[in-house]
């Protein structure tokens, strides 16, 4: 026999429980959540993106991309034999070349699923590195891995909060053809359009424009240069 | 995504625009699996969270690293097994954002340590329910895990006994004798807050 729930109890016990109940998730909570989740099931950067813009107004850019990092993540080992490095950046510019499908993919026959990992829940242990553009040797930048970039590109962001824009600036200079290069190039765009360099921040859009056209945030970025 | 690739064309020839109408027919049922799934247990995993002690502005992210583990799991988790999956990825990510928290300096302190806490607080003020938030997840922070989290799902959750034995995958006496001890520890530190109150 079951016994009486003590939330039915009268007194600071049946308070205390009961307040339980009204402690509810937001709305926007989970519409990211779930835009997030359908994203890594699509496993395309119009997603990863669309949710890095769509959720911006409610979340906040910070949790944007946490988020995003989560969702590209999450999205690698989800896709259907797409390189994700591909599936990341939408662009109709050349891309190198990309690095082992077959990685992306874990093994088949698995036990069934666990939901607890060995490590921490969304490790990039699969995750294939993502080559740089051929650079210079007085630019030559260490190959990183997807996990790496999106980490480089979260610092960046935390340096922006604090006003330090030189990571940033750094990420986009050092990985043009990087993962997370759009999302990079938005947030240079928002950050200079806060602080009114309307110009470059119109030359940036157009930047956008041509080498991403299909872009979540193209629209965006077309409503800038007709202002 | 590979095996509802392999189930989907596993007659059919692999190759071409046919393989990319299979890709994307099991993509379509994986999101659809996905939405039914999130649907009927986002408000569980949320609040899950939230009682195994992650903090309210970090429940949001918490809940969607969980159906991110979910989405990227999706076609491995058994039918009918949903919630104990979710139930154990949230553990899990719950027991990263304590020891995160604690990294940070953040964790509630044991009740019997807080003795600010509930001293000087008015009944007005136990009645808010932010305040009466605040209390109960100092309560359940200093609780044993184990009987904590059988304690919210019976307590909190509303689940019945043989629901939270085939969430823990534990027998139902298990579950009892748990919840027994974890209704005492909850009642005896209620008593505490009372005590200071009053003192």
């Amino acid at each position: 026999m079951m016994p009486p729930r003590l939330v039915e109890r009268r007194g600071l016990t049946g308070a205390l429980l009961e307040s339980a109940r009204a402690d509810v998730p937001s709305r926007e909570g989970r519409e990211r959540a779930r835009a997030a989740g359908l994203a890594a099931i699509g496993a395309g950067a119009g997603a990863s993106a669309a949710l890095l813009a769509g959720g911006a107004k409610a979340a906040g850019k910070s949790a944007l991309l946490l988020g995003a990092k989560w969702v590209v993540v999450a999205a690698i080992p989800i896709s259907v034999a797409t390189v994700s490095y591909v599936a990341l950046r939408p662009s109709e510019a050349p891309l190198p070349k990309p690095v082992a499908s077959a990685a992306v993919a874990p093994p088949s026959g698995s036990p069934s699923a666990s939901p607890l990992p060995d490590g921490p829940p969304l490790e990039a242990a699969a995750v294939p590195p993502v080559v740089a553009p051929a650079p210079s040797p007085s630019t030559q930048h260490k190959v990183l891995s997807l996990e790496e970039q999106i980490t480089e590109l979260d610092a960046a962001r935390h340096a922006l909060a604090r006003g330090d824009v030189s990571l940033l600036d750094r990420y986009l200079a050092a990985y043009p053809h990087g993962a997370m290069h759009e999302q990079a190039l938005w947030l240079k765009i928002s950050q200079l359009q806060e602080r009114g360099r309307t110009s470059e921040a119109k030359a940036r859009a157009r930047e956008l424009l041509s080498a991403y056209p299909r872009s979540s945030y193209a629209e965006k970025a077309r409503r800038i240069l007709e202002h | 995504m590979r095996e509802a690739v392999t189930h989907a064309g596993a007659s059919e020839p692999d190759h071409g625009a046919q393989r990319t109408g299979v890709k994307s027919d099991a993509r379509d049922d994986a999101a659809t699996t996905f939405a039914r799934l999130f649907d009927a247990n986002y408000d569980f995993v949320w609040a899950t969270l939230r009682r195994l002690g992650v903090a309210a502005e970090g429940a949001d992210d918490a809940a969607q690293k969980v159906f991110l583990v979910a989405a990227r799991k999706l076609l491995d988790i058994e039918p009918h097994r949903e919630k104990a999956f979710l139930y154990g990825a949230a553990m899990r990510i719950a027991a990263d954002a304590r020891y995160s928290s604690r990294r940070r300096g953040e964790i509630f302190a044991p009740l019997d340590d807080a003795a600010a806490s509930p001293v000087g607080a008015s009944p007005d003020d136990l009645l808010d329910q932010k305040r009466a938030r605040e209390l109960l997840d100092q309560i359940l922070g200093s609780m044993d895990l184990a009987e904590r989290s059988i304690f919210v799902l019976y307590e909190i959750e509303g689940m019945t006994m043989a629901e939270i034995a085939d969430l823990h995958d534990i027998p139902q006496g298990t579950v009892a004798s748990r919840l027994k001890r974890a209704r005492e520890t909850f009642e005896r530190k209620v008593e505490v807050m009372q005590r200071r109150r009053l003192r």
